[in-house]
């Protein structure tokens, strides 16, 4: 790049400052309100600037007055698995449409795509009586099902695309080589496609550990609880104490924003590849 | 054995550990588990696993239409009262407290939870401190009411505090305020004995729009919750004054210079009501009466103990054993740090004299207070959205109201 | 181009094998007759779809036909009934909850295309603390619903919060957005903006960086403006991805409803009701499953209807740019 060419580039690269700077405050806001009103002890203070008076006190007593271990361990299981499932279950499905022509398999992407544009409101009240009749009502299995089946439709979607974007070249050498199909899934396809894999992935894991109103209905025997719900124990119908619900919130926000910082680049990549290919 | 309590009004850490311990204590064959929710998702939690029967064993619940909804689902209580408490069961709980379970079904179904809380509501509560910067008197008339919350409002505080959000606070005044007018009214409407439409509603409703315009209040009612907003606002001293049930004595009971600087008073009354000396000369221990004819407060047993009908043997025994603990002495006893109890004679420690009064006007206040609940859940969402249409668009009183009566007749069929 | 939007095979990528490649001949009838092998693969993924999607859907609309209060069994056949209630005019918010939805939708997408698209131009260049920036504007994206309501009920608290605070600092008497039925919706969609324009900026980043570069280069040599480069190269060539994100976006509106939930349940006075919120209120608060049925019938018609539309446009944008 030419001397000229950069320094016009940087007149305008400034200009973006002016642009982005606000914007990215008032970005940042509603987090650090969290995290700043997590630190106070006071009501009084939750929107306090002064450095002084901040302290970890209300998130160790939030941590040790309620059971958020096990709601953490909650949350892990039901995400891990999901992402699995849908992963698992996505990808040999985008393979099958992809790697087979067969009657129906239009029909089938048509289906799926419906699962996409599916509002869970619009069926949460059979959705619960389908969990009691299968008897599985505070278990990790009434989570994990409606979370991979919601979450399917885009995973087979990118799966199939996935696939369908590797060369041709590549099937027909498979194919001539008497690979069987699952081989080919397993060793060739599955590998190929890990960006997707990626993707999905972060998507699934992010609407399984950030759902309330599932988590809210199904697990709620005390001990299956995930960690959106975690907040509830501190609204209280007599007194409720404020900093402790910042505390609470900050806590469950905290794992997730630190695995996406350090995660920063895996994730930014991850998604933005899901969608160009 | 394990039990499992559902409940929007369990108390918050540590109270709640020490509650539980204490129930432990007593009864060391049962653990308690016990499961809160917000108050507003509780709804819906019991909809879904109640008639599933998968909801906890034992249920707090609210009288009327509540506890109608899942009557059927739950077991009857009272020979299990006679035998614990013996046969004058029904007068060691505050007057009305029992008879109030027992309307909340039809007439000839059995009693089918325990009063464990009581409240009065409506009460003005008023923190002094505050008040104290708008001239330290209680309001003794709406003029009086809008010139302290003037004042207040100048100063970057609140003269009193409403969460509308949360829909029941509107009903309550409603039911208040029309009963200004004409005692009952809400009641006999709902029942089919009179409308809704009735002057006294329609003049109860118009007053409650005049306190939003005349700027009573926090800033944005329909915009605050109840819990915690509005009664933080209140308990944080931010606003002179809250109404609120007198379940909130126990918060206030643990908020700091409560023996100094909290007192209670009831709504002054209303500009174009008529003359209704209902508190006489005859009840003691009153909050100041902050004029003749103050605004009836209302009064309700805010939580009622039940028990799931389809429990096995032991876990029924276990269940029981948790009610008759909750409202026996006991409990209430252990109780009383958080909530009023609906058991006569019950109250914490350490109150002084005028606190003592407090708690006892539960008793006395209760003859002439209006009943809260409803009995059906349509009515109550019909009135709510009356409220709202009213207050925030301006609606037409009468036309909403009208409204308000076909909802009515047909929850009534 | 973007994969994602090829939701239609076209001729040229169909999948090479359309029967077992086991090589040999095959006949028309056998083929008829052995189901493809590509029936195995997607079996499981239909069959955990159909329970946990697919069963609920068809037992929404099944209900859509009763009365009921999902408490006692007795369930009514009405018929038609509940539909004739919900658009005869009987109920005054399901048509309200339709213009909420329908506005949704109009104001938000294209809001969050365009900051979107706008962060994603600002940040392409070699700035200085890009990074840092992509980072911050796409945080909101990996939180919850519970904290991003909660977040924001403190922003836009009427009484003390730090949106009301600021405007009584510089003078002004503050504002409760939340309060008055004109606004409440508008503060919804901000939250919204908030939370989607940075994932919307990601993708249109990508897209942006598939643009081949010699395009700007030989545009630059012609003496064309950053802004003349912006508004010639980088929207027409994003176009399939600003389509592939307006459906995104479309369907994204149809499926809201935990933040508003939390943040307004659809008040006041029924002002930001959705119909997804309108859905639960029947549902659980006035026990009326049957007609939250309805509504959901509505809800899954109307969003089939909006995606339809798009895909139409998907595929014509797919072509034109082709």
């Amino acid at each position: 790049m030419s001397r000229t060419t950069s320094r016009v580039a940087s007149d305008r690269l400034a200009w973006s400052h002016l642009a982005l700077l606000p914007l990215a405050i008032l970005w940042l806001l509603p987090i650090a309100l969290l995290l700043n009103g997590a630190l106070r002890t006071s009501t009084a203070d939750i929107f306090s600037l002064s450095p002084s008076g901040l302290t970890l006190e209300n998130l160790i007593a939030v941590w040790r007055e309620t059971d958020l271990l096990r709601m953490f361990v909650n949350s892990t299981v039901v995400t891990i698995a999901s992402v699995v499932a849908v992963v698992v279950l996505g990808s040999l499905a985008g393979f099958g449409l992809a790697f087979y022509r067969f009657r129906g398999s239009g029909i089938v992407l048509l289906i799926l795509l419906s699962g996409i544009m599916l509002a869970p409101a619009a069926i949460i009240v059979p959705l619960y009586e389908l969990i009691l009749d299968l008897g599985m009502l505070n278990t990790y299995g009434a989570l994990v099902g409606p979370y991979t089946a919601l979450g399917l439709a885009a995973s087979v979607l990118l799966y199939r695309n996935a696939f369908l974007a590797l060369p041709n070249e590549l099937r027909e050498a498979a194919s001539l080589d008497g690979a069987g199909s699952f081989r080919i899934y397993l060793r060739m396809y599955l590998p190929l496609a890990r960006t997707a894999t990626v993707t999905i992935a972060i998507l699934q894991a992010l609407a399984s550990w950030n759902d309330y109103i599932l988590a809210l209905l199904f697990m709620t025997d005390g001990k299956h609880e995930t960690v959106q719900l975690a907040f509830i124990a501190f609204q209280g119908q007599y007194f409720s104490s404020l900093p402790k619900q910042f505390a609470v919130m900050a806590i469950v926000m905290l794992p997730v924003l630190i695995i996406f910082l350090v995660a920063q680049r895996a994730f930014v990549s991850g998604l933005s590849a899901g969608a160009i290919k | 054995m394990t039990l499992t309590l559902w409940s929007w009004a369990w108390p918050e850490e540590p109270a709640a550990g020490q509650l539980k311990a204490a129930f432990e204590k007593a009864v060391p064959e049962v653990k308690l588990e016990v499961k809160k929710f917000p108050f507003p998702d509780y709804e819906t939690a019991l909809r879904t696993a109640v008639p599933n029967g998968t909801s906890g064993d034992v249920l707090h619940l609210q009288t009327g239409s509540m506890i109608r909804q899942y009557a059927q689902f739950l077991s009857p209580v009272e020979d299990l009262a006679k035998q614990a408490y013996g046969d004058d069961w029904e007068t060691q709980f505050l007057d009305g407290s029992v008879k109030e379970i027992r309307d909340s079904v039809p007439q000839g179904q059995p009693l089918v939870a325990m009063p464990q809380q009581y409240s009065i509501g409506g009460v003005l509560w008023v923190n002094r401190a505050v008040l104290a910067k708008a001239g330290g008197q209680v309001p003794t008339s709406h003029e009086e009411f809008v010139r302290i919350s003037r004042d207040l409002r100048g100063q970057g505080l609140v003269g009193a505090t409403w969460g509308a959000k949360d829909n029941w606070p509107n009903t309550d005044f409603l039911v208040q305020f029309a009963s200004q007018f004409k005692p009952g009214i809400v009641a006999a409407a709902e029942g089919g004995q009179a409308s809704f439409t009735d002057d006294a509603i329609v003049a109860g409703l118009e007053y409650l729009k005049r306190t939003l315009t005349d700027e009573l209040w926090n800033k944005a009612p329909f915009a605050t919750p109840a819990f915690p907003d509005a009664y933080d606002l209140f308990f944080n001293g931010k606003a002179a004054a809250a109404s609120i049930g007198t379940w909130g004595t126990a918060s206030l009971f643990a908020a700091p210079n409560r023996l100094t600087d909290w007192a209670a008073c009831l709504w002054p009354k209303l500009p174009d009501a008529p003359d209704d000396n209902w508190l006489g000369s005859s009840v003691s221990g009153l909050p100041q009466a902050s004029s003749t004819s103050a605004v009836r407060p209302w009064r309700t047993v805010n939580v009622a103990s039940a028990m799931r009908g389809d429990l096995s043997p032991d876990k029924q025994w276990a269940a029981w054993k948790f009610v008759e603990w909750s409202c026996g002495e006991e409990g209430q006893k252990a109780g009383s740090a958080t909530y009023t109890p609906a058991r006569k004679g019950i109250r914490p420690d350490g109150l002084n004299a005028e606190w003592e009064k407090i708690y006892d006007w539960h008793n006395e206040l209760g003859k002439g207070a209006e009943r809260r609940e409803f009995d059906y859940i349509e009515t109550r969402k019909a009135i709510e959205t009356a409220i709202a249409e009213v207050c925030v668009n301006n609606a037409d009183p009468k036309a909403e109201l009208q409204r308000v009566d076909a909802a009515a007749a047909r929850a009534r069929k | 181009m973007t994969a994602a939007v090829r939701l239609e095979t076209r001729a040229d990528e169909q999948p090479v094998v359309d029967t077992p490649t086991t090589g040999g001949t095959r006949t028309a009838q056998r083929r008829r007759r052995r189901p493809s092998p590509g029936w195995l693969y997607v079996a499981p993924a239909l069959a955990v779809f159909a329970v946990f999607v697919a069963y609920p859907i068809f037992a929404t609309v099944r209900s859509s036909f009763y009365d009921y209060d999902g408490i006692s069994p007795i369930r009514e056949w009405v018929g038609l009934d509940n539909y004739s209630e919900m658009l005869g005019g009987l109920d005054p918010y399901f048509w309200k909850a339709v213009t909420n939805t329908l506005l949704w939708t109009v104001v938000t997408v294209p809001v969050q295309l365009l900051i979107g698209l706008g962060l994603a131009v600002l940040l392409d260049g070699a700035l200085r603390g890009r990074v840092v920036y992509r980072t911050v504007f796409f945080m909101p994206a990996v939180l919850s619903s519970a904290v991003i309501a909660f977040a924001w009920g403190w922003i836009f608290n009427p009484d003390e919060g730090v949106a009301t605070r600021v405007i009584r600092a510089t003078g002004g008497s503050g504002q409760a957005w939340l309060a008055d039925p004109g606004t409440a919706i508008w503060a919804a969609f901000g939250v919204s903006a908030w939370r989607y324009s940075g994932l919307f900026m990601l993708f249109y980043l990508a897209a942006i960086q598939m643009i081949p570069r010699d395009l700007y280069e030989s545009a630059k040599i012609d003496g064309a403006s950053w802004w003349q480069r912006v508004r010639r190269i980088t929207v027409p060539q994003v176009r399939p991805m600003t389509v592939l994100l307006t459906l995104f976006g479309v369907i994204g509106a149809f499926r809201e409803f935990e933040v508003v939930y939390i943040l307004t349940r659809g008040g006041p006075a029924h002002a930001t009701d959705l119909l997804s919120i309108q859905i639960f209120d029947q549902a659980f608060d006035l026990s009326r499953p049957g007609y939250a049925a309805a509504i959901a019938t509505a809800l899954l018609a109307l969003t089939a209807i909006c995606a339809i539309v798009l895909l139409r446009l998907i595929s014509w944008a797919n072509r034109s740019v082709e």
